[in-house]
């Protein structure tokens, strides 16, 4: 843990400081995390909602932190499981199936005001779509933020070996969407 | 007649192609220190044991009370139920001749 990351840990134990030191952790991260919802949401709307969740959980759980993470990790993991518990919640109530759901927010993000892509990058998008939700977030992880296998380890609690493999899987599949579609 | 340009995964790049409305981390940031200011507990953070022990022994008290109660009309109900069966093994006319005895003693 780095000296900024273990100065906030004792802020945040410290009833006095913790609201001031929450306060700095949210703008040390709000941004990544944002992005990292946003790549699987694909909403700016969406995002904003699972990025206010996951710092109000957060918030709520500091007691149970027990510094025994980074707190970056602990941070990602949260976000990590609202952004799922939100996809999961959303075809719940739009009675949808995964591939249906998929096809909805592709439609969306077509039309989408914050999304500014070119073709190229748009059949990336697409491509990302066919994967299975958590090969999504690898590939993701992997791909834009080029997170370490360690650390993707720590935020999802899988092998290094199963996400090298699903990395490489993710790869394959988008390569051969752009042959096929491109 | 056109070739279509073929699009491979090569130039896509790793350049996010979504934005954000101006100013909204800073304006995210300020929200939620809104947001925690409002839920922050002050002062009586320190009285909250004391609190669950006064709301368990309540509790405990109050589930007390209520089988207390139910045991007392319980037996209140067996002490009825064993007079309606005592008197129902003794004839009438016993009962009659019981009481008019009393009468003339």
């Amino acid at each position: 843990m780095n000296q900024t990351e273990a100065e906030l840990l004792l802020g945040l134990k410290n009833e006095q400081k913790k609201a001031s030191a929450f306060s700095e952790i949210v703008r040390l991260y709000q941004e990544r995390l944002y992005w990292h919802i946003r790549k699987m949401v694909l909403s700016h709307d969406d995002a904003n909602d699972v990025l206010q969740n996951t710092f109000i959980k957060a918030w709520n759980g500091l007691e149970g932190f027990r510094g025994d993470s980074q707190i970056s990790t602990w941070f990602y993991k949260i976000a990590t499981n609202e952004t799922l518990t939100f996809l999961a919640n959303k075809r719940q109530r739009n009675h949808t199936s995964m591939d249906d759901d998929e096809k909805l927010m592709l439609q969306n993000l077509q039309s989408d005001t914050y999304f500014d892509g070119d073709e190229v990058q748009l059949m990336l998008q697409k491509a990302i779509l066919t994967l299975p939700e958590k090969q999504r977030l690898v590939f993701n992880m992997k791909y834009f933020d080029d997170i370490t296998y360690e650390q993707m380890e720590a935020i999802l609690g899988t092998s290094v070996g199963a996400l090298k493999a699903s990395y490489h899987i993710a790869v394959k599949k988008i390569e051969k969407y752009f042959e096929q579609n491109g | 007649m056109e070739n279509k340009k073929h699009i491979s995964f090569d130039l896509a790049g790793n350049k996010l192609p979504f934005t954000v409305p101006e100013d909204y981390f800073e304006k995210f940031a300020l929200n939620m220190d809104t947001q925690i200011a409002v839920k922050q507990v002050p002062v009586f953070h320190f009285m909250r044991p004391w609190m669950y022990a006064a709301a368990m022994l309540l509790g405990v008290l109050f589930i007390g009370k209520g089988t207390y109660n139910a045991y007392q009309n319980q037996q209140l109900s067996n002490a009825e139920n064993y007079e309606l069966y005592v008197l129902s093994q003794v004839d009438e006319d016993d009962i009659i001749n019981y009481y008019l005895s009393e009468e003339t003693n």
